[in-house]
């Protein structure tokens, strides 16, 4: 049988559905369709330390090409909120330098509270640098899915420690190096 | 044995306070945090530590005295 054109419009009852970007969907479809909210900061200055919640010189992440999708986090002291409830995948991309020290961990922790007050450590990865010729770089990327449930009282903030002195990447020129995402995949 | 050592003022401050808690932004003797929070794996809860601060001059110093050593020891 020959494909045969369909009207859509006609003869049919109810709602057509638009799979891109419609509007007035019944069912079966998510109105919009894919994220609405993504945003980015960084790190602007590098960091040297062995243990530090990171609470300042972080800056949106934006020009060049870089933008945020929707609502933007808000962010103070190091604590970051959420512009709306909703589930969020966190990424703590940790880029490390170190002037060939040894150092057997290297850790990057997403912190989260449920109260504006007392933090945990929901997610956490390592790193580790152990060779001595001349200055290496590693990174210790870390991903969380958290459910925001109440933006006032539902925060993140980011730790990291080492066992010898190492350096979190600060941005260079235009290039950025330790970063932040934020990412709503839904509704709580 | 490493190529080369750019001793930071972060090494300099711990080599005269191994205890020392800080932060050092960008390499910068005007950019240290002397007060810190920090995340304690043990107890699992937030820490804030003050160290005592370190004058300029000792810290440029023992930086000095360090990459001088280094140097000599990896020439």
């Amino acid at each position: 049988m020959p494909f045969t054109t369909i009207d859509m419009t006609k003869g049919i009852t109810g709602v057509t559905p638009v799979a891109n970007g419609g509007t007035a969907l019944s069912s079966g479809f998510v109105n919009g369709g894919g994220l609405t909210m993504s945003d980015q900061w960084y790190l602007s200055s590098s960091l040297d330390t062995t243990s530090s919640n990171i609470t300042s010189n972080l800056s949106q992440n934006t020009g060049n090409g870089r933008g945020t999708l929707g609502s933007a986090m808000t962010e103070s002291s190091g604590v970051f909120t959420f512009p709306s409830t909703g589930y969020y995948l966190i990424i703590f991309n940790a880029c490390i330098e170190s002037s060939s020290d040894d150092s057997r961990y290297i850790s990057a922790t997403i912190n989260f509270t449920t109260d504006n007050a007392s933090y945990t450590a929901v997610q956490r990865n390592s790193s580790s640098i152990t060779n001595q010729s001349d200055a290496r770089d590693t990174n210790a990327p870390v991903f969380a899915i958290i459910d925001v449930t109440d933006t006032a009282n539902v925060k993140v903030k980011f730790s990291f420690s080492a066992e010898t002195t190492v350096s979190l990447a600060g941005a260079s020129g235009t290039e950025r190096k330790t970063t932040f995402s934020f990412l709503r995949l839904g509704d709580t | 044995m490493a190529d080369y050592k750019a001793i930071r003022i972060i090494h300099a401050i711990m080599a005269i306070n191994p205890n020392a808690k800080v932060n050092v932004w960008d390499n910068d003797i005007d950019r240290i945090d002397w007060t810190i929070e920090y995340w304690d794996k043990t107890e699992k809860k937030d820490k804030t530590v003050t160290t005592t601060e370190i004058s300029k001059s000792d810290i440029l110093a023992k930086q000095k005295e360090l990459q001088d050593q280094w140097d000599k020891d990896n020439a």
